[in-house]
């Protein structure tokens, strides 16, 4: 299964930056971003898991669990970002009105 | 700048529109992504691969029609992606 080598979103601007990542099946981390590859699979330090309500799965429940350095499986992978502000830039797109 | 739909030269007119016309077409427009889970992603599409891997920029995530989150930035792998809807309509337009 040949696919382009570009990506989407170049990870190594994110490097040593803290990021928050959503997995599938609705686990979320939050933590340094120390390493990733093309598959996203992504090695976080400090990392800290945001544990969920036990019968509802998208409500964080506000306990966290301190994992240290962790690797995420690429395939698991849904969501990634920054966790710092993001630098504001004035889009020219809503100039449309939309 | 009017109509910021993709103006192509005439070029052939047998043009065939195929999903990554549509796909290179809404490339900054504001979308709506689905993911597999039923969550929606709304915001400025950014980016896009050829896995739908997706950059988007001020992102507001809804679950179940509610806003839960706001990301300035995101990333979306993806193999998640069920669909990514436009609000206008930039390829049908004449068609």
């Amino acid at each position: 299964m040949a696919g382009r080598k570009e990506t989407a979103l170049d990870l190594a601007k994110f490097v040593d930056k803290g990021v928050q990542v959503k997995l599938t099946g609705g686990r979320q981390v939050t933590g340094t971003l120390k390493g990733y590859d093309q598959l996203l699979n992504l090695v976080l330090d400090e990392a800290v898991e945001y544990e969920r309500e036990q019968d509802d799965p998208l409500k964080l429940s506000g306990k966290t669990r301190q994992l240290g350095l962790i690797v995420c499986r690429g395939t698991a992978v849904m969501l990634v970002s920054p966790t710092d502000g993001t630098d504001e830039i004035a889009n020219p797109f809503l100039a449309e009105g939309a | 700048m009017s109509s910021g739909g993709a103006d192509k030269p005439g070029s052939g007119g047998g043009a065939v529109k195929t999903p990554s016309d549509f796909l290179k077409s809404i490339r900054g427009r504001p979308v709506v992504v689905k993911l597999n889970s039923g969550v929606d992603y709304r915001g400025i599409l950014a980016c896009l691969d050829g896995y739908m891997n997706i950059a988007m920029e001020q992102t507001e995530e809804y679950v179940n029609g509610q806003l839960k989150n706001k990301y300035g930035d995101a990333f979306i792998r993806g193999n998640n992606v069920l669909y990514i809807s436009t609000t206008k309509r930039t390829l049908a337009d004449g068609a």
